[in-house]
C-alpha cells in the first residue's frame, strides 16, 4: 500500500517549467482572489488572458488530444499544472468544461474539431445549460424543446441556475426533441453558440453572488451539426457529462485552505487574553473540521487511484460528491461556531478574518450543495449503484471506460 | 501510489477469513462472549498456532516481523466476524516490549509473546481516567530492578485470564507528566494483586486490577517509558480501527442484503429512501474508516512524522463514524 504519489523525473522537470511560467505570469498580488465567483472586470480579463496563454501551451486541458487543441499530455502533467495553480490560488478556466468528455465520447470528427479546438485552447468558454424551472434534479422532466426545421433545429424554452461569471461562447445541454417520446429517449443534446439571435442572458442574484444566469431561448436556430449524438440520445450524452460532474475522476491533490485558515485562526486568536484553543468546544469543532476535510481528501484520492488504474467505479463518484457537499456545510457551521460574528465580516470590512474568505464560505458552502445535483440526488445514485433501489444502473461511460460512440 | 493490499496482505486476509469462517461462527462468538471469562483458550491456541501472535515480533525474536498493514489486514478480517480474542492485547505487549524494554528483556520476552507461551495484558488506565501521560498517577517505588506498587487500574482487557500484566506506573516526578513513568511486568497471580471483572456491555472482558504492595520487574529504563508506550499505543489503536472497519463493513453488507430481501408494503425495504439514507450513512462511515485506517497503517509502516496524528484520526473516525 502506498498513498504517496511519487512524481516522475519528467514531472519534476515539468514542474520547474510550470513554476517558472506561473511565477513570471501571475505576480503575487494577483493571486488568491477572495471570491472567485465575484471577480471584478479587470481581474476577470486578467485571468481570461492567463487562461488563453495556458491554452496556447496546451496547459488548459493538458490530457486532451493535441489535434483538438489539448496538450496531448498525460494525467501526470495535468496534476502538476493543477497543483501549481492551486498553490498560487490562480483561478481555473472560466468554462464549465463538463461537456468536453461528452464531445470526445459522442462527437463526430467534425464536431470534435469544430467545438473542442476553441474551448481547449482557451479561445472560447462554455456553460452547461441543464436545469429548468420545473426540472432540476429530475433532469428528464425538462420541457424546453428543439424542433427540426430543414437543416436547422429551432430551440425554445429557458434554462436557469446556469453557472458562469460572464458570458459564454458556447452553451450545451439537453432539449426535448420528441415531446411524446419515451422518457430518457426523447431528447437531444445541443451545442449552442453565443451570441445567437433569440438567446437572452439575465444574471440571477443569489446568496453565493452573481455567478449564475437565467437563459431564455426564443426561436433560436442552430444547424443540425450542433446536435451531439442522436436526436433521441441526449439523456445518454448528458449521463457522460454527469458522471464527470459527480466526481468520477477524483484527485491526487486536494487543497484544504479552508481548514488551514481555520486552524491558523484557532492558533493565533486570543479572547480575554487566552488562546481560544483552550476552549474544548473550539478544539472539537476545529478538529472535526480537519477530520472531515481529510476524509474528503482520502475519498478523492481513492477515486483518482480507481480512475487511473481503471477499476470499475460504481457509487464512488457520487459518494465523494455527497461528502463534499455536506461536509462543507458542516464545516461552515463549525467555523461560525468558533469565530462567532467574525465569520460574517466580508472583504470590504476594515479588518475581516483571513481577508473575508470565511464570510464567502458561509454563503457559498450552502449554495454549492445544488450545482451538479443535490445531496439527495447523490443519495439516489448511490442507492441505485448499491443495487437497493427500484432502478439499477451502472456508471455511465467516461473517456476512461469508453473511447467513442461514433467509432 | 497503490491503494490496494499487496499479495501478502491479500493472502493473509483470505487465509484469515477461511479460518474464521470455520472456527468462529456467530454461535461461538456469542458463546464465548457469554462465558464466565469471555475467553476461549481453545480458540486462542488456534490463533497462536496460525502465527498471528508473532506477526508484530521481529524474526530475530522468533516472530515473523510483519508490517502493521499486514497485521491490519488480519484484524480487518477478525472484525468482520467480531472474533473474540486477546490478540490485540498480545500485540500491544509486543509493541511495548519493542518500544521500552532493554535488549536482554526483548530477547527473553518477545519469543514468549510471539509463540503465545504466555498471555499478556496491559494496564494503563486509572480511576481518574484520561489518555495522556498525566493520567497515570499510580505510584511505584523503585528498588533495584523491581518496583513496589499500590493502586488501581481500570478497564484492563483479559486481566482475569492473562499470565502476565504489563503495568505503567509513576515512579518519579519530572518537569512534564511524560517524565517519571515506568513500565513493569508482573505475574497476574503474584502476591498483592486482585482482579475483578467489570460488569456491563463490553466488546471484550475488561477488569479492574488492584495492587497492594505488589512487586514487579522494571522493563526498560525507569522513568523513561512514555515515548515507547505512546508509540506502542499509536500502532495498536490503528489495528483496533482495522478491526472496527471489518465490523462496520460486515454490518453494512448485512444491511444491504437485508434491505434487498426484507419486504414491507409489498416491496423490498431498500427501495424506501429513508432506509437508503441509513445505508448510505453506513457506507460513508465504512469508507471513511477504511481510508483513514489504511493511510494510518501505511504512514506508521513508513515511519512518517505524521503517523501518530493519522492513527488518532483513524481511531476517532472508527469509534464515532
Amino acid at each position: 500500500m502506498d498513498f504517496e504519489y511519487v512524481y516522475s523525473a519528467e514531472q519534476d522537470s515539468f514542474r520547474r517549467e510550470a513554476r517558472e511560467f506561473f511565477d513570471a505570469r501571475v505576480p503575487t498580488d494577483r493571486r488568491g482572489p477572495v471570491d472567485p465567483e465575484s471577480l471584478d472586470d479587470d481581474t476577470f480579463a486578467y485571468f481570461r488572458e492567463v487562461h488563453r496563454e495556458m491554452g496556447a501551451r496546451g496547459w488548459l486541458y493538458p490530457t486532451y488530444p493535441k489535434e483538438y487543441g489539448g496538450g496531448g499530455m498525460t494525467a501526470d502533467h495535468e496534476m502538476v499544472i493543477e497543483e501549481e495553480m492551486a498553490r498560487r490560488q490562480i483561478p481555473k478556466h472560466f468554462s464549465n468544461g463538463l461537456v468536453l468528455p461528452s464531445i470526445l465520447v459522442w462527437g463526430t470528427e467534425e464536431q470534435k474539431k469544430r467545438f473542442l479546438i476553441p474551448l481547449l485552447t482557451g479561445e472560447e468558454t462554455c456553460y452547461q445549460t441543464f436545469s429548468e424551472a420545473h426540472a432540476g434534479s429530475d433532469l428528464a422532466a425538462i420541457s424546453s424543446t428543439a424542433v427540426r426545421d430543414g437543416d436547422d433545429w429551432v430551440i425554445n424554452g429557458h434554462k436557469l441556475f446556469i453557472t458562469g461569471i460572464r458570458e459564454p461562447d458556447l452553451m450545451y445541454g439537453p432539449f426535448v426533441t420528441q415531446p411524446d417520446g419515451a422518457r430518457h429517449h426523447n431528447m437531444g443534446y445541443f451545442l449552442i453558440p453565443y451570441p445567437t439571435p433569440g438567446v437572452t442572458l439575465t444574471r440571477m442574484t443569489l446568496m453565493n453572488g452573481p455567478g449564475q444566469l437565467f437563459i431564455n431561448f426564443d426561436n433560436v436556430r442552430v444547424p443540425a451539426g450542433n446536435l451531439l449524438g442522436g436526436d433521441d440520445e441526449g439523456w445518454q450524452v448528458a449521463a457522460t457529462t454527469l458522471e464527470q460532474e459527480h466526481g468520477g475522476r477524483g484527485a491526487a491533490f486536494s487543497p484544504d485552505e479552508d481548514t488551514q485558515e481555520l486552524l491558523a485562526y484557532v492558533r493565533d486568536t486570543k479572547r480575554n487574553g487566552v488562546a481560544i484553543g483552550v476552549d474544548p468546544t473550539v478544539r472539537l469543532n476545529a478538529v472535526d473540521n480537519y477530520i472531515e476535510s481529510q476524509i474528503h481528501r482520502l475519498l478523492e484520492t481513492r477515486n483518482f487511484w480507481m480512475y487511473v488504474t481503471k477499476r470499475e467505479m460504481t457509487y464512488h463518484g457520487a459518494q465523494s460528491a455527497l461528502w463534499r457537499k455536506e461536509f462543507k456545510v458542516r464545516n461552515a457551521i463549525r467555523e461560525a461556531t468558533i469565530m462567532g460574528p467574525y465569520a460574517l465580516l466580508d472583504h470590504t470590512d476594515d479588518a475581516p478574518v483571513a481577508g473575508g474568505s470565511p464570510e464567502v464560505r458561509q454563503r457559498r458552502n450552502v449554495a454549492w450543495t445544488h450545482p451538479g445535483g443535490t445531496p439527495e440526488i447523490m443519495r439516489l445514485i448511490i442507492a441505485r449503484r448499491l443495487g437497493i433501489s427500484r432502478t439499477r444502473e451502472r456508471a455511465a461511460p467516461t473517456p476512461s471506460t469508453a473511447t467513442s460512440h461514433t467509432g | 501510489m497503490d491503494l490496494a493490499l499487496n499479495e501478502t496482505q491479500l493472502m493473509l486476509q483470505s487465509m484469515a477469513r477461511e479460518f474464521l469462517a470455520n472456527e468462529v461462527p456467530k454461535t461461538s462468538v456469542r458463546a464465548i462472549d457469554e462465558s464466565a471469562t469471555g475467553f476461549s483458550a481453545e480458540l486462542w491456541r488456534k490463533i497462536a498456532d496460525l502465527g498471528w501472535s508473532g506477526m508484530a515480533v521481529p524474526e530475530e525474536y522468533g516472530g515473523t516481523g510483519n508490517s502493521l498493514t499486514d497485521l491490519g489486514s488480519v484484524f480487518e478480517a477478525m472484525g468482520e466476524v467480531a472474533c473474540p480474542s486477546p490478540l490485540l492485547a498480545q500485540v500491544l505487549a509486543a509493541h511495548l516490549v519493542l518500544g521500552v524494554a532493554t535488549l536482554d528483556q526483548r530477547a527473553t520476552l518477545l519469543p514468549v509473546i510471539a509463540m503465545a507461551e504466555r498471555l499478556f495484558a496491559v494496564a494503563i488506565t486509572e480511576p481518574e481516567y484520561g489518555w495522556g501521560a498525566g493520567a497515570v498517577q499510580m505510584r511505584g517505588v523503585i528498588d533495584g530492578d523491581q518496583v513496589t506498587m499500590s493502586g488501581t487500574k481500570m478497564f484492563v482487557p483479559y486481566a482475569e485470564v492473562t499470565d502476565d500484566l504489563l503495568v505503567l506506573v509513576r515512579t518519579g516526578d519530572g518537569a512534564t507528566p511524560e517524565q517519571g513513568l515506568t513500565l513493569v511486568k508482573v505475574e497476574r497471580d503474584a502476591a498483592g494483586i486482585d482482579v475483578r471483572r467489570h460488569q456491563g456491555w463490553f466488546g471484550e472482558p475488561v477488569c479492574q486490577v488492584t495492587f497492594a504492595d505488589a512487586r514487579a520487574d522494571v522493563i526498560g529504563v525507569p522513568g523513561e517509558a512514555w515515548p515507547g508506550v505512546e508509540a506502542a499505543l499509536d500502532k495498536t489503536v490503528v489495528l483496533l480501527s482495522a478491526f472496527m472497519l471489518g465490523g462496520t463493513q460486515a454490518a453494512l453488507d448485512m444491511s444491504v442484503e437485508y434491505s434487498k430481501t426484507r419486504m414491507a408494503f409489498g416491496q423490498p425495504i431498500g427501495t424506501f429512501q429513508r432506509v437508503q439514507d441509513l445505508i448510505i450513512k453506513a457506507l460513508n462511515d465504512a469508507d471513511a474508516i477504511r481510508w483513514t485506517t489504511y493511510e494510518a497503517l501505511w504512514k506508521l509502516d513508513e515511519g512518517r512524522e505524521d503517523g501518530p496524528l493519522a492513527a488518532s484520526m483513524a481511531k476517532a473516525v472508527a469509534s464515532e463514524g
